[in-house]
């Protein structure tokens, strides 16, 4: 019995049946829902709940180190963001610049390497697990790894680029360099991406890969009528996964460039932390927050409006 | 599932409290250890074995915790430990915790211990965040302890060191490691001045001298820098206004100054020697990779003459190469250039503009906690066996006057006396906690200058145009 | 299979290889690095030319590494985390997930987007104030802060991959069983999980990695507490600040932190690649 729908929508018996389990499903169902969620929700209403209060209410305040009631100010901390912050406009131009292009890049080569690696090869395995490898590295390790990567002078890079006879690319020293690096950086782990698409590789019933075959179809029909269709939930998944945290892109311009050079890799993250930590300005922080708290928001709400129309959902 | 957790959870916190509130109740109430007269002694005779002084008639039983929160990790934890050991053999009422911490996200967990109800008893942090923490009452000052013990800071400490630990007309801490030569002394390498034709025995001494080593010692071999006269022209801005008699910050740190010609001269001097050098990415390349705890860093291998340095940088030296360190025919230690073409420029160095680590006492600490603190913080930057011993095992200067004259570090330092007398050199700058911010907006301004994009006066006006409003608002409201 | 079709599979796996195995080099070249670096004394150290084999090999940096941190202590702290955290992830997040993708109740859709709002909120401003309030609690420097929001299912991003496999499965399979007067959570624990192997090992997968690899949540909350010190906070605290040369016991201790990840995921593996069977479920 696949997902192929020859078997069960056969009878008008088991029309009726259908039917009147889906009203039984409808009635019955309701609350059972909110109790399996529950855990969630209590997680949900003690931390998440408190904290966007929290930074709602901090936005609106001059807050600063320590645990004294801060002053209210209304919205001056938005005001002063649209119109006195210098680096606002940049750090937010750099973000999505970044985001821009390490989603879909990312997204490219972690779907086309899941489908490679899901072909029945020998030593498939080792493969995958190679290149989820990079994914487990701790942060403060591929800092130090990618500092010597990306160095100019006989850099590992550009001392591979000179094969092809590209000449040495300044990577962090130029400012239109240092994005680039950096998003380069990201693609090195894209191993769990890709775990995540073979995974729902998996998911895809044989059978209809069969009945493709019987049918005819060649590799790319098959790709195009039936893996990318199926898999549309994890890529779903993956972009919005991907909006989410591109938007707040950090810890490797932290640890690597400081924001620099002349602040080409000042992301949005960064600067909110230089507020927040460095200049003691929690309120104005929090203010920076809320606002990429929206932007994000507003990006995530208009994919799931849209995923109607190209997110499959083979069952439910 | 989550039910069962609840409940246990429940349970737990109710049974945490409960032990709270019972351990709260059983402290007693501090007497206030009195600091009394006799420790006056200790600090005049450093290098005499300290004998057990009593001077408090109470004998304090309950052993008091203090928590000493800092950064100072991997070897130099050992020494700490050390110091450690003798404090309590010292005081055997006080527990000092050694609370080393991870180095990443050093501000997040710094902010977050302060906010904390039960603060650390003495915590490590920068200037500008002890300066802060004490705005928002977060700290205490030691300005009690320091007139009942009747110490004489500024004749105990170097004045500049001692002064970067006030604000607002308070003392917070006392200085260690301190943050002085840093940049008014710079290695020079006796080598490569042979190599070039310059007479080694005389290093330069203004600016004008600078310019004519930097082009006489820089050379490039297939575009690419061969040998370098200065190394980093576009670095310590805020210390060379200074040898043009100059100033960041007016005297009562209410006002910005380094737009002012004599900084703007500062900057066009630092541009030229930038351009000698090809410019800032071709400096970079230079460099890239390579810091002072590389062998192949250019002053061990004769590409680069002169190299400012602060005070860390004897023992990594002496480490990467001891044949080179001890060996004075091949390097040597001159003191910061000036501006000959002003006649009021003399050389100077600024004590406490980058960083300074200031060791602050939590104010949400009860009473005998915070004493205990005190007496560590003492023991820790005032006695020979603890801030003493543990500067000069790392081959670093003192803040203490005294120290720098133990016959140890002239063993260690082919160039000690010069050392001494490059110290003198260093006054403190007034700060404000505001200063990081001032600061990166500066540096900002100025890497546009150093890239081609900015003029040297159009920069710093632009500067001072973002900056000084942050100041003044800071003042508004302190 | 005609011979042609075998020769076009026989060159598309060659294709594979080619692909995957160029790209293999790339991948690993870091992490050869990291291993060799971690192989290598200080004075090799301080050179700056490329060296991927060192010479000597110092494996005694690895034992060295033992008496410098408390590694065993900081491996069962971490576990302890890590256990608490699995528990959390394929129990309590894969309830709640069920509940979002097979039961269709009333406000279903806006809990929803809020599940995936709480992402969108950077965590940087309200750490002091989360911080200040387990304090209060009396609970920094206890593990309770890190186990008790995983027993939650604080964690949107498992949720919401969870959701989308089960999503994807089709529905007869429910239906038969609803027929068969099963309840929700009888096809949660009876179908639903033994179907979504790929999806609970990948998840058990990311969980272990995320959960040993945290840093920020121990270093708030355990770091005064050198005993309760994770092997995330032991790797950094190697750094010290003006670097006396440490990087090769940092690339040691990193090397030895990926390991038993390593194992995790080649373990999980096989139940992500055993693949599913709709058939034969309940008739």
């Amino acid at each position: 019995m696949g997902a192929s729908s020859s078997a069960s929508a056969g009878t008008v018996e088991s029309r009726v049946v259908t039917t009147r389990l889906s009203r039984w499903r409808f009635r019955n169902r309701r609350w059972v829902g909110w109790l399996f969620i529950l855990p969630w929700v209590i997680g949900f209403l003690i931390f998440d709940v408190l904290a966007l209060v929290l930074n709602f209410y901090f936005s609106m305040t001059n807050f600063t180190v320590g645990a004294r009631v801060p002053d209210w100010v209304g919205f001056a901390n938005f005001q002063q963001a649209f119109t006195k912050d210098k680096l606002l406009g940049l750090s937010f131009t750099n973000t999505v610049y970044y985001a821009g292009l390490s989603i879909p890049l990312g997204m490219l080569v972690a779907f086309v390497l899941a489908l490679l690696l899901n072909a029945d090869i020998r030593g498939r395995g080792i493969f995958r697990t190679v290149y989820y490898l990079p994914s487990l590295v701790p942060a403060a390790a591929s800092a130090i790894i990618w500092l010597f990567i990306l160095r100019t002078r006989n850099g590992v890079l550009n001392q591979f680029l000179g094969l092809f006879g590209i000449n040495a690319i300044p990577w962090l020293g130029r400012p239109e360099w240092a994005k680039p690096a950096l998003i380069l950086m990201s693609l090195w782990s894209f191993g769990q991406q890709m775990v995540i698409y073979l995974a729902g590789l998996q998911g895809i019933p044989t059978e209809l890969y069969e009945a493709a075959e019987i049918d005819g179809a060649s590799w790319l029909q098959r790709l195009l009528r039936i893996t990318i269709p199926m898999m549309t939930p994890m890529l779903f998944f993956n972009l919005v996964m991907g909006i989410i945290g591109s938007f707040q892109v950090f810890t490797a311009a932290f640890l690597m460039t400081q924001g620099g050079p002349l602040n080409a890799t000042l992301f949005y993250m960064l600067h909110l932390y230089n507020n927040a930590f460095r200049y003691f300005r929690m309120g104005y922080s929090s203010a920076l927050a809320v606002l990429l708290f929206l932007v994000i928001l507003t990006l995530t709400l208009f994919v799931n409006k849209t995923s109607g129309r190209w997110v499959y959902y083979g069952g439910a | 599932m989550s039910k069962k957790l609840s409940r246990r959870e429940f349970l737990t916190l109710g049974g945490i409290m409960g032990l709270g509130a019972v351990l709260a109740a059983c402290r007693p109430a501090a007497p206030t250890a009195a600091p009394t007269a006799a420790p006056a002694e200790k600090v005049e005779e450093p290098t005499e074995k300290v004998e057990e002084v009593e001077p408090e008639p109470q004998p304090v039983t309950e052993t008091v915790t203090v928590e000493w929160m800092n950064w100072w990790g991997d070897q130099r934890e050992a020494l700490m430990d050390t110091c450690i050991e003798r404090f309590e053999e010292e005081f055997p009422h006080i527990h000092v915790e050694n609370q080393v911490q991870p180095w990443d996200n050093r501000e997040q967990r710094a902010a977050t211990a302060i906010a904390s109800g039960t603060p650390p008893g003495l915590l490590m942090v920068t200037r500008a965040e002890a300066q802060k923490f004490a705005v928002e009452g977060l700290i205490v000052p030691i300005d009690d302890y320091i007139q009942i013990r009747g110490h004489d800071v500024y004749d105990i400490f170097l004045e500049s060191e001692i002064d970067a630990m006030k604000f607002m007309d308070k003392t917070w801490s006392y200085p260690l490691p301190g943050s002085f030569l840093d940049n008014t002394m710079w290695f020079y390498n006796k080598n490569i001045m042979r190599e070039f034709d310059m007479d080694p025995d005389v290093p330069p001494v203004t600016w004008q001298d600078v310019d004519t080593a930097m082009a006489a010692m820089t050379t490039f071999e297939g575009g690419l820098l061969e040998t370098l006269g200065l190394a980093g022209p576009n670095g310590y801005f805020y210390s060379h206004i200074y040898c043009n008699n100059g100033q960041y910050y007016s005297d009562d740190a209410r006002q910005l100054l380094f737009n002012s010609p004599e900084a703007v001269e500062t900057v066009e001097w630092k541009v030229a020697l930038l351009e000698v050098a090809g410019g800032i990415e071709s400096h970079s390349a230079f460099f890239e990779g390579l810091d002072w705890q590389k062998a192949d860093h250019p002053f061990y291998t004769n590409k680069l003459c002169m190299q400012p340095h602060n005070v860390s940088a004897f023992g990594h030296f002496n480490t990467i190469t001891s044949e080179m360190y001890n060996d004075t025919d091949q390097w040597g230690v001159m003191l910061v250039p000036y501006n000959g073409n002003n006649p009021s420029a003399k050389p100077t160095g600024i004590s406490g503009l980058a960083f300074t680590w200031n060791q602050v006492i939590g104010a949400a600490l009860p009473a005998n906690v915070r004493e205990a603190a005190y007496e560590w913080l003492e023991f820790y930057t005032m006695r020979e066996e603890g801030g003493g011993y543990f500067l000069l095992s790392q081959g670093r200067p003192s803040p203490v006057r005294r120290f720098n004259e133990n016959p140890a570090y002239y063993d260690a330092n082919p160039y000690w006396d010069k050392v001494r007398e490059i110290m003198e050199y260093d006054i403190g700058v007034p700060t404000t906690p505001v200063q990081t911010e001032i600061a990166d907006i500066l540096n900002r301004n100025l890497d546009e200058v150093w890239y081609g994009m900015a003029e040297p006066k159009d920069a710093l006006d632009a500067t001072y145009d973002e900056a000084q409003p942050i100041l003044d608002a800071f003042w508004g409201e302190a | 299979m005609t011979v042609s079709m075998k020769q076009t599979r026989a060159l598309g796996h060659a294709f594979i290889y080619l692909i995957a195995g160029l790209g293999s080099i790339v991948m690993l070249f870091p992490l050869l690095w990291t291993m060799s670096t971690s192989l290598k004394t200080i004075d090799q150290l301080v050179v700056t030319r490329i060296e991927l084999m060192p010479d000597p090999i110092a494996w005694n940096n690895y034992v060295e590494l033992f008496s410098r941190v408390d590694v065993t202590k900081q491996f069962t702290n971490t576990l302890t985390i890590v256990v608490a955290a699995e528990i959390g992830s394929l129990l309590v997040c894969s309830l709640v997930a069920y509940g979002f993708a097979c039961i269709d109740f009333p406000g279903r859709d806006v809990m929803f987007v809020l599940l995936l709002s709480t992402m969108m909120l950077p965590g940087v401003v309200t750490l002091v104030p989360f911080f200040v309030m387990w304090d209060r609690l009396g609970l920094v420097n206890t593990f309770y802060p890190l186990v008790i929001p995983r027993f939650l299912a604080h964690n949107p991003f498992y949720i919401f991959l969870m959701r989308q496999f089960f999503r994807g499965l089709p529905t007869d399979l429910f239906d038969s069983a609803r027929i068969d007067g099963c309840s929700d959570f009888g096809i949660w624990r009876k179908i639903v999980l033994p179907i979504s192997k790929p999806v609970l090992a990948t998840v058990a997968i990311f969980t272990f990695q995320w959960a040993w690899n945290d840093f920020m949540s121990p270093l708030i909350y355990l770091g005064g507490d050198k005993g309760k010190w994770t092997l995330a906070l032991g790797l950094n605290a190697l750094k010290g600040f003006e670097g006396e040369t440490t990087v090769h016991f940092q690339m040691a201790f990193s090397v030895l932190m990926i390991i038993p990840v390593l194992v995790v995921f080649a373990l999980g593996q096989k139940y992500i690649i055993q693949g599913v069977t709709f058939s034969g479920i309940k008739g």
